[in-house]
């Protein structure tokens, strides 16, 4: 009973951190047509930064979390404003901004604390106990927060205006741009919103697992893996996607033995994209 | 268009400067000379990772002590041939955490810097650099070794492990707690599954049943770059109530042992955890937290043991003045630095293949861990494996302590 | 209100307008009419900014427009409905409706619009949970008017509006075009349906290879021959 509930908790857990991240990436891709690489780099980044606040700072949890929100954020903006705005939505150039930035934050990070174990201290200790299970406040407090944020996110995204106009953007860009939406201000917020909430992942699972300067490659990794299983365009699709990678990723290496786990998850997703290219839930982009 | 060209620009210079801001550079003190004799230098290979998973996890830890070993043999005359001191440099090239730039960083060091000893690889990527070293009638010291073909085999003469591989390290933590828990017979087992399974567990299994330890059910191997642990831990508890203590073979970096900790502890389970990989327990502890960790057991040198022998009490004091309390202890490459040392000037050549004859010669050899014992025909296929004392760390109220030195002998 | 004048549009080496100069009225529905690549749509497109001229001004309301931005030109109350619609597909009616009014401030001004296109439009109240891409030809085309209106344009482009269209819904078409412009929005129209262009204008420009051929009141152009000849069947 507690195993179960507590893989259950944790592929929740999981899953809920991998869309957070996820809905980041689709955001730019999906408006802006940039295959963010730098993605993984700027939720390392995030836990890193939430790690000095919490640790050498010695702030509260929660304050770190929206200061390192917000910090990424503006960097997010940053890059959008000095960066990818130069590029002029060039493809090529995109991406290989995006490895840029992608290397310059990962090698400073080696550099400054590649030899020092890190792991940021969780959100909440001690453990709950019933008769049937128990489980650490750290996991359920890290869901109830996955839950909360993607409510918000949600609510942003449909129920806002500046949310609308994203989206009005991602659908079609010559018919926002004749409706008067500012294309470079929806830009900015989106650059923002998308490095925030790789930020607030970053800080989550760098409490609830620990904190590395590669930890962004194998989140980027999966973060492309939904995406790309969603299909571009689809929000609804990444939430979906997301829930069924995260279980997989937790319930997986319980049966399947070592590296095998990962294997059948790159080939349940190969052989997806082979029958379904687009996705399962988005439709053809217009590059 | 001149202006994006500009702020591009602009975006290169920062970039740069950064990393000139960065770049700290171990500058090697100059040897005291004697007028007698001349003063040349020897550059010896260093094969790490320089970039990547692995630099996190082991090698920049050991990479720094290898620097201090060297400065240390600098300082007192270097190595002597004849009349000749020679003054270590390590020529360092980037293994980037992978096969391919393992080997690349051979063929750079081999072909292009020309030297005739390399120190490292420090993980399972040996078998990429013997391709290139042996040809060449390189000699390679590996910083590890997991037992596994083309690694320190008989079809690599010039590769010799002169420090402890995953073996050995295991054995260390294995007899430990055998010291201090008489009692504990049933424990879990697992290992990353890096591809060496086939070739070290039985080796493993072997010590295991030896000192009277049952693994419960089959091994449990997980993916090398794991970073939630949690199906692990589930994996553990299913083996049921038996189980008496966890054992993880190697662990990449602390993070695997530190979250199957972290999961064991959250799940009320309080058996002993021990773990075969020189790693630091408060880094493991930074992981699962302290209470978490208490216990814990690796098989890795502490600071102010009053075990530890003098030379590797001075590079630990040297380590700490420079890098703080909390930087780990990791001797594996500056055992080996010592060892080439010792064969130069038994040898008295640079010759490599001379080197080599004369090592393979030594029945015995000083290491800074104590003295060594040529072995491992039985084992390997080939008598190059140099056995030495390994120290093992516990987690002792909340601080890393030392567990003692533990024996290793001679391996078959 | 809105003076073209003289303007040259390239598209590569191939001239899309050449030296086309014309004007609309406070007030007035304007059509422009010709076969297909005469260049009526790309007079729409150089007003609201989308292209570049190679030569001549815009003027509107005695402001110059040309070179600048398509949100600036908006702002000043330039609204295009392009031809096929460019709706946003996966969103909701509403939102659509909603982003209409994108540089609006005023929420319950926004909502008062809505219901009005409500009231114009009753079918868009019944799908307004729909999303746009599933809803007919006939429909999207009402949610791009809609649209485009929830800007409170002072002129309105429309381009090829009842394309793919039943001819029930070209002739209601008609009525909300001119009701439109009873409100008080000037209306710029491109068609290829001439009817329907004859029976909404005071005016008419025809347009042949990038050309002006025939410009005046719309009787006067109702009555041209190359008009009768092409269009109107005899």
């Amino acid at each position: 009973m507690g195993l179960l509930f507590n893989t259950v908790i944790n592929s929740l857990i999981l899953s809920s951190m991998y869309i957070l991240a996820a809905l980041g990436f689709a955001f730019l891709f999906n408006m802006l047509r940039i295959f963010n690489l730098a993605h993984g780099a700027i939720y390392m980044i995030g836990g890193y930064i939430g790690y000095y606040f919490i640790v050498e700072l010695g702030m509260n949890h929660w304050l770190a979390l929206l200061l390192t929100t917000l910090l990424v954020a503006a960097f997010g903006m940053f890059l959008e404003r000095f960066l990818f705005r130069r590029l002029k939505g060039d493809f090529n150039l995109n991406i290989m901004a995006c490895v840029f930035v992608a290397v310059i934050l990962q090698t400073t990070v080696n550099i400054i604390v590649g030899d020092k174990t890190m792991a940021i201290p969780s959100f909440a200790e001690g453990v709950f106990r019933t008769a049937l299970f128990s489980v650490s406040y750290e996991r359920l407090v890290t869901f109830a927060a996955g839950l909360f944020l993607l409510g918000a996110i949600i609510w942003f995204v449909n129920k806002t205006r500046i949310g609308l106009q994203m989206q009005a953007i991602a659908q079609h860009r010559d018919g926002a741009i004749l409706q008067g939406i500012d294309i470079n201000r929806v830009s900015a917020v989106a650059f923002a919103l998308g490095c925030a909430l790789a930020a607030i992942a970053g800080i989550f699972l760098g409490a609830y697992l620990r904190l590395s300067p590669y930890m962004g490659d194998l989140m980027l990794t999966k973060v492309v893996i939904i995406f790309m299983l969603a299909g571009a365009g689809s929000i609804t699709g990444i939430l979906i996607t997301g829930l069924i990678l995260g279980t997989l990723s937790s319930v997986l290496p319980v049966f399947i033995s070592g590296a095998a786990s990962d294997a059948v998850i790159i080939a349940i997703v190969i052989i997806i994209l082979l029958i379904r290219p687009q996705g399962f839930f988005g439709y053809q982009v217009e590059m | 268009m001149k202006r994006a060209v500009f702020i591009g620009m602009l975006w290169l210079l920062l970039a740069f400067l950064f990393a000139a801001g960065c770049a700290e550079q171990a500058e090697a003190p100059e040897g005291p000379k004697s007028p007698e004799s001349s003063v040349e230098t020897l550059r010896v290979g260093g094969i790490f990772a320089l970039t990547g998973f692995w630099n996190a996890a082991f090698d920049n830890s050991i990479m720094k002590m290898l620097d201090e070993a060297a400065i240390y043999i600098n300082e007192h005359g270097g190595i002597k041939v004849g009349d000749t001191q020679y003054m270590i440099e390590i020529v360092y090239e980037d293994t980037e955490s992978n096969f391919d730039g393992t080997a690349s960083a051979a063929n750079r060091l081999v072909y292009e810097k020309e030297v005739d000893f390399i120190i490292g690889p420090a993980e399972h990527f040996t078998p990429a650099a013997t391709p290139v070293t042996e040809p060449a009638g390189v000699l390679l010291f590996p910083g590890w070794y997991n037992v596994v073909p083309d690694e320190i085999d008989a079809n690599t003469p010039y590769t010799f492990g002169t420090c402890q591989g995953s073996l050995p390290h295991g054995m260390a933590v294995i007899k430990s707690m055998r010291r201090d828990y008489p009692d504990i017979k049933k424990i879990a087992f697992l290992s990353p599954d890096d591809g060496a399974i086939p070739y070290i567990i039985p080796h493993v299994e072997k010590v295991l049943k030896e000192e009277g330890f049952e693994p419960v059910g089959d091994l449990i191997p997980f993916p090398n770059e794991t970073e939630d642990f949690n199906p692990f831990v589930a994996r553990i508890l299913d083996l049921g109530d038996e189980v008496e203590a966890v054992f993880v073979e190697k662990s990449p970096g602390p993070a695997a042992v530190g979250n199957i900790t972290k999961g064991l502890r959250e799940a009320g389970k309080d058996y002993p955890i021990f773990c075969g990989s020189p790693i630091s327990v408060a880094d493991i502890a930074t992981v699962a937290g302290l209470e978490a960790a208490e216990g814990i057991r690796t098989p890795i040198a502490t600071r102010n043991d009053p075990e530890m022998p003098p030379v590797a009490a001075e590079l630990a004091r040297r380590i700490t003045e420079k890098y703080g309390e909390d930087f780990p202890l990791s001797y594996q490459s500056a055992i080996s630095l010592f060892v080439l040392k010792e064969a130069i000037e038994a040898a008295q050549s640079l010759d490599p293949t001379v080197v080599r004859d004369t090592l393979e010669s030594m029945e015995r050899i000083d290491t800074i861990y104590g003295p060594g014992v040529l072995c491992g025909e039985e084992t390997f296929g080939i008598k190059h494996i140099i056995s030495h004392p390994l120290p093992v760390q516990i987690l002792k109220d909340g601080k890393p302590s030392p567990g003692g030195w533990i024996e290793i002998g001679y391996i078959p | 209100m809105l003076k073209v004048k003289n303007i040259t549009v390239r598209y590569g080496k191939s001239v899309a307008l050449d030296n086309v100069s014309l004007s609309v009225e406070e007030n007035s529905v304007v059509s422009i009419v010709g076969a297909n690549g005469a260049g009526k749509s790309t007079i729409l497109k150089a007003v609201s900014g989308l292209i570049p001229l190679d030569s001549g001004e815009i003027w509107f309301q005695d402001q110059r427009i040309d070179g600048s931005s398509t949100v600036d030109i908006a702002k000043l109350g330039i609204v295009q409905i392009p031809e096929g619609r460019w709706l946003f597909p996966h969103l909701s009616v509403l939102a659509n409706l909603q982003l209409g009014a994108s540089l609006r401030k005023n929420k319950k001004e926004i909502e008062d619009d809505i219901q009005k296109m409500f009231r114009l439009f009753p079918r868009l109240k019944e799908r307004c949970n729909q999303k746009a891409g599933t809803l007919s030809g006939g429909e999207q085309q009402m949610v791009a008017i809609a649209r485009g209106l929830m800007a409170r344009p002072k002129l309105l482009l429309m381009d090829e509006p009842s394309l793919g269209l039943a001819p029930v819904i070209v002739r209601q078409l008609g009525e909300i075009i001119k009701d439109i412009n009873k409100r008080g929005v000037s209306v710029l129209l491109v068609e290829q349906n001439v009817p329907l262009a004859m029976e909404v204008a005071s005016k008419g420009y025809a347009l042949q290879t990038g050309k002006v051929i025939l410009e005046g009141e719309i009787e006067k152009i109702k009555s041209s021959k190359v008009i009768k000849s092409a269009y109107l069947g005899g």
